[in-house]
């Protein structure tokens, strides 16, 4: 059944798969029990069994039922607005995939097709706000992932740092005023001694609660998890 | 010497340094923030509350009865809010005269351009959210535009809370409270906020 549902809609309706992998299909074939197809994130072409397999669409009418495939292109006509709005999502979602592939390595791929694809995208971005170029699962790390991020966590607060203080010297050459320059110089000691307690301590923090630590002087935090 | 003034009480640690309580009991008007303490700390923050400014789910019920209540509610939760006013209504509705000000839209804008009268502009303005001592400057100028204003308590997360000094320490928010540092700083130089 489902080989004859992906043969009936596969020159209207753009679809993903999934089994233990994620695919956005991308032309196919199908022979038998087996699907041929291009995967149009990575380009790689796949031969795949169809047991076990999901279908995914992502809209209303996309699936026709065994009465609809004798008579496919009517069930095509009845519901174009549905395929339309379906294949529009499936390109915004494979507009996604391309925009994270650009981020991050080969070996992500996999894990960025399955979190577009999950509308769970948070931990990409916050990978990205850290400038890690491997996609990791920051529930389920290993030791030296962990040892990764963490590195990558402290460089980003440097970053930040030296951005404050820049621009604590821009305002006290601005304000040219002996008192503030006294007041400002608290605040650079203040911001430097809050950033380095939090640097030593930060192998305390719970992994999976590093995102909501940040020194409180450095805020705002570049992860927006609390207001 | 105080009949006129208003005083806004911080929670910082520093309010600690020294015994300003009777002081701060002597002013006018004086304006608490959130869910400040004074039980046990009478000698160094006094115990007279007037105005208490707060975010709208740090509103406890009994001291509404006997305050007057600013309510902030923050910038990403501001639509739904307002939408549904009601809630206050609902809520409140016995005490609803107490609450002498709920912040609007146009708040919000009026607060950064508060900050952008004296300090140049910083990557982000749009986007953070003015902590609630912040805001409750704007506040207090607008709703008492004549009255000279002081200051005490006001570290901007240098230390925690006075009565609990673990209270937001590295955790990770959207208050730029360096920027803020800043603009109090400038604002105590210039003679516009006077530090109690």
């Amino acid at each position: 059944m489902l080989s004859e549902i992906i043969q009936a809609i596969s020159d209207n309706l753009k679809f993903c798969l999934r089994k233990d992998r994620t695919f956005f299909i991308d032309g196919c074939h199908i022979s038998g029990n087996t699907i041929k197809f291009v995967d149009a994130v990575d380009g790689v072409e796949y031969k795949e069994d169809l047991d076990g397999i999901d279908l995914i669409t992502f809209a209303d009418a996309t699936i026709p039922n065994r009465s609809d495939l004798g008579n496919i292109k009517s069930f095509l006509e009845a519901n174009v607005n549905d395929h339309i709005k379906n294949n529009n999502i499936f390109d915004e979602l494979l507009h996604k995939c391309n925009e994270y592939k650009k981020i991050f390595n080969e070996q992500s791929i996999s894990k960025i097709k399955e979190a577009v694809l999950d509308h769970n995208t948070s931990e990409l971005d916050k990978l990205n706000i850290l400038g890690c170029e491997q996609v990791i699962s920051l529930d389920n790390c290993n030791q030296k992932e962990i040892s990764l991020i963490t590195t990558l966590y402290i460089n980003l607060i440097d970053e930040k740092l030296n951005k404050a203080l820049c621009e604590l010297d821009q305002c006290i050459t601005d304000m040219n005023d002996i008192e503030f320059e006294q007041e400002a110089n608290i605040i650079r000691k203040d911001l430097i001694d809050n950033v380095n307690d939090f640097k030593r301590s930060i192998n305390n923090i719970d992994f999976k609660d590093l995102f909501n630590n940040w020194p409180t002087l450095l805020n705002p935090s570049p992860f927006s998890i609390h207001v | 010497m105080y009949d006129t003034s208003i005083i806004i009480v911080g929670n910082g640690e520093g309010i600690l340094q020294k015994k300003n309580g009777y002081k701060i009991d002597m002013f006018n008007k004086v304006v608490r923030l959130g869910r400040y303490v004074t039980d046990g700390f009478e000698e160094y923050a006094g115990k007279k509350t007037d105005i208490i400014s707060t975010i709208y789910w740090k509103l406890d019920k009994e001291r509404l009865k006997k305050h007057k209540v600013i309510l902030n509610v923050p910038l990403n939760y501001q639509h739904n809010f307002i939408e549904s006013e009601d809630y206050i209504s609902k809520k409140f509705l016995e005490y609803r005269e107490n609450i002498i000000y709920l912040n609007k839209f146009e708040d919000a804008e009026n607060i950064k351009q508060m900050y952008l009268e004296v300090m140049p502009s910083f990557k982000g303005i749009d986007n953070v959210n003015f902590s609630l001592g912040f805001k409750t400057f704007y506040f207090i100028q607008k709703l008492f535009p004549n009255r000279k204003i002081y200051v005490t308590g006001f570290d901007f997360f240098k230390t925690g809370w006075y009565w609990d000094p673990t209270h937001n320490r590295n955790d990770s928010n959207m208050h730029p409270y360096l920027y803020e540092r800043l603009w109090y700083m400038k604002m105590k130089v210039k003679g516009v906020i006077n530090e109690f």
